[in-house]
């Protein structure tokens, strides 16, 4: 069958062509050009090579400037970390000749990832959870890297998104924890002075790692991290015009020097705690419990700065008492508590009322508990027990006691009867006196 | 007079249809038409120029094949083994294709909850505990076909329990038939040494959701809800009065009034878990009418069990108590990682 004739315009289909080859021109070269020249993941995988050579390559390890909780509520915390090839060697800088040894890995879920992925009970202290803390302490293991150069490597926390920081270290783990120690036992109880053209007073909550600013009309909270040298705010702080983010502290004349940015050499005074305030680090020691009649036993106190509390040690050597400290009015609170296990059974350090013989609630926190103060004697320091709350719960007598669940499902508790638990040969602590310092109480 | 667009329109339709007819009968030639053509005068040439020219377009500018490249975008993480690795590439994964996940993996865990990773020397110990007292157990009622077959293929451990804001905590969980995840691995060393502990927190857990993968791959008979069908009551099970006084409505646990499906896993695991006497001492209390109730639910048990997958029930009890006392009392090595 012939075409039909048409007549049409000379322009027509030449028209009609080129129209149409634009149109495979166009369509067939519509790649969009690569931004990078290799392929995201080939990027991911050269960024974790490159972290995994730059953290192994430390010979003392880092510093690592961790912030648990999103609401900054702990302050910061520096532990020290050394990678190998399998494990990760973990201190924390705050508890003296600390180590403990993790795995870790480097991946990429989320981007390139650092996941400390065995437990360590340093590292994961903040992330653990409890019945009574079931959300932990708000603290990440796993940190998403935002940036690697040789010595500075920054991340932030996969849950928290809080920035934290990786430092190549210049001494060992241990000296570095020896030089911060110092630092928190010496600081201070407020600091004031000028930053830029503000002046400002600040209240320290040393043992949160807070300091409450007051400058001007404003008062806010600042949040940080004892280092070896002083501190380091978790944000910089802009006041008067000019921003300060790390301070050297010098122990014996409580100053407080700015060290990086502008301002650098601007110093805040730190003022010491009253000579009657009992701060944290004034406990550590030794002393004799004394209760009942004339009944004693010599026991240590002794700091854990980690998580702000003291371990009396002495009593036995299947245990030591947990004792919290109060920051607001110095004193210790010693309450029931857990003590260990053995044999299948849960041992447990209950307080009672000698006369009443009726123990204070199980497992409700804060029943039952003592208040240890001291009674302001330089030469012969007396810390005196009393009951927290004598109105609810007039403790005064500890026992040991085992707890177990009988057949009903209830929990019940026996004496414990187990010598290996007694101090001077008995279960109980009758009438509980006071802690008596070893010699005179310094300065 | 026709509109300019219904003239194109038939133009297009026609001269297509010439053009392939052009292009089927003048193939080879087109190259020779193409020069012969002096310009586009003639509609037909046109069309095979058009034609001809897409051929050529096409082959110049076509979706260009990128030569593909020989590396793959899938990049694989890479760590290196531990000793525990090596440990469980040979009692888990070689013998029975099993992988027991010991560190942190975000991706397995229950978003739901904080979770801390397990501590590596716990972790160890769980390993040798599943595998002496479950995987090995069924190796030996069952046969290694039995075990190879139905046991799940995943294992995940995380270090704590998981909390909720109640002040109870999640002992484990099984997903898909597939995956069984173990909570507070790290209290292992602390539990280790009661028999009861190890039972309550960790053994039972297992024996439990391996029996409701048994049900997803072969389902039990009917006549079994129907025995105390009236009484199950869902997620109220652990509220007062329900969680006393079970044993006489005819349920071995508390749990076990939540639904058939949990009673069959709480009886299968109850019984092989405890020890003979410890049932008779349950069937005692339970009184007439909650003992004969479960023991008619344990004889739908026993039987699908044995008909099903060749499983005598009695001797995987045996088999597991002789093994969890070898545990309990120190004779198993929990540690060595040696070959």
């Amino acid at each position: 069958m012939t075409p039909p004739t048409i007549k049409l315009a000379k322009w027509l289909p030449t028209a009609f062509l080129i129209s149409h080859f634009s149109f495979l021109i166009s369509s067939c070269t519509s790649e969009v050009d690569d931004y990078f020249p290799q392929s995201a993941s080939q990027r991911l995988t050269a960024t974790i090579d490159r972290a995994r050579q730059v953290l192994r390559s430390a010979p003392y390890g880092w510093e690592f400037e961790y912030y648990p909780g999103e609401d900054l509520a702990y302050g910061g915390m520096v532990y020290t970390v050394r990678f190998d090839s399998l494990t990760a060697t973990v201190g924390c800088s705050l508890i003296p000749d600390s180590t403990e040894t993790s795995l870790y890995r480097l991946t990429n879920d989320n981007g390139p990832v650092l996941t400390f992925d065995s437990y360590n009970s340093l590292l994961h202290y903040f992330s653990t959870p409890s019945t009574s803390e079931y959300e932990a302490k708000g603290g990440d293991f796993e940190f998403v890297i935002d940036s690697i150069a040789d010595d500075f490597v920054s991340l932030y926390g996969k849950k928290t998104h809080n920035a934290m920081y990786l430092r190549r270290l210049t001494a060992t783990p241990d000296e570095y924890a020896e030089k911060t120690i110092n630092v928190f036992d010496h600081f201070v109880d407020s600091i004031h002075g000028t930053i830029g053209t503000a002046t400002l007073v600040g209240k320290t909550n040393p043992v949160q790692r807070s300091i409450n600013i007051v400058s001007g009309r404003d008062t806010f909270d600042v949040h940080y991290a004892y280092t070896d040298r002083g501190i380091r705010l978790y944000r910089p702080l802009r006041l008067g015009g000019v921003s300060v983010q790390s301070f050297d502290f010098d122990t014996d004349s409580g100053l407080l020097t700015v060290t990086d940015g502008p301002a650098a050499g601007t110093t805040l005074q730190g003022v010491a705690y009253p000579a009657d305030f009992m701060s944290y680090a004034r406990y550590e020691g030794e002393y004799t419990l004394a209760y009942d009649a004339n009944s004693s036993a010599p026991v240590y106190l002794k700091p854990n700065r980690l998580e702000g509390t003291y371990l009396m040690q002495g009593l036995s050597p299947m245990y030591d008492l947990t004792l919290r400290y109060d920051p607001a009015t110095g004193d210790l609170r010693l309450g029931a508590q857990v003590i260990g296990s053995s044999g299948g059974n849960t041992y447990y350090w209950a307080t009672t009322n000698y006369t009443s013989g009726r123990l204070s609630n199980i497992g409700i926190a804060d029943q039952g508990q003592f208040t240890i103060r001291w009674n302001g004697n330089r030469f012969y320091p007396r810390f005196n027990f009393s009951a927290t709350n004598p109105a609810t719960d007039n403790v005064n007598t500890a026992i040991i006691i085992y707890l177990y669940t009988n057949d009903e499902g209830n929990l019940t508790a026996g004496i414990c009867s187990d010598p290996s638990w007694f101090t001077n040969g008995s279960y109980l602590f009758a009438n509980l006196k006071s802690l008596n310092r070893k010699g005179r109480m310094e300065d | 007079m026709k509109p300019l667009q219904s003239l194109l329109a038939s133009t297009v339709g026609c001269g297509f249809a010439a053009a392939m007819r052009f292009a089927a009968s003048c193939g080879f030639s087109a190259a020779r038409c193409f020069a012969a053509s002096c310009g586009f005068a003639s509609f037909r040439r046109s069309l095979l120029v058009f034609t001809v020219g897409c051929g050529f377009t096409a082959a110049i500018v076509s979706c260009s094949d990128e030569a593909l490249s020989p590396q793959s975008v899938i990049t694989a993480d890479q760590h290196d083994l531990t000793a525990f690795d090596r440990w469980l590439q040979r009692n888990y994964v070689a013998p029975y294709n099993i992988r027991f996940k010991y560190r942190f993996e975000d991706n397995e865990s229950d978003m739901n909850y904080y979770t801390v990773p397990s501590r590596y020397a716990d972790a160890v110990m769980l390993a040798h505990i599943v595998k002496y007292t479950c995987i090995e157990a069924y190796d030996e009622v069952g046969g290694i076909d039995f075990t190879r077959a139905y046991f799940p293929k995943l294992i995940f451990t995380i270090g704590e329990w998981e909390y909720r804001n109640n002040g109870t905590f999640i002992l484990g969980t099984a997903e898909g038939g597939r995956k069984i995840l173990l909570s507070g691995t790290n209290y292992l060393s602390q539990y280790i040494a009661n028999a009861d502990d190890l039972n309550e927190y960790y053994l039972r857990t297992i024996h439990h959701e391996f029996t409701h993968i048994l049900n997803q791959t072969k389902d039990y008979p009917a006549e079994f809800q129907l025995i105390t069908g009236t009484a199950y009551v869902a997620d109220k099970w652990s509220e007062a009065p329900l969680d006393k006084g079970y044993l006489q409505r005819g349920f071995i646990t508390p749990y076990a009034q939540h639904s058939d499906k949990e009673d069959f896993a709480e009886m299968l695991s109850m019984y092989v878990c405890s020890p003979a006497a410890r049932w008779e001492a349950w069937m005692a209390e339970a009184g007439t009418g909650g003992a004969r109730a479960i023991s008619a639910k344990l004889d739908i048990v026993k039987s699908y069990m044995l008909d099903t997958f060749g499983i005598d029930i009695d001797q995987l009890r045996n088999s597991l108590q002789r093994r969890q006392k070898q545990v309990t009392s120190g004779y198993i090595d929990l540690h060595s990682l040696e070959e």
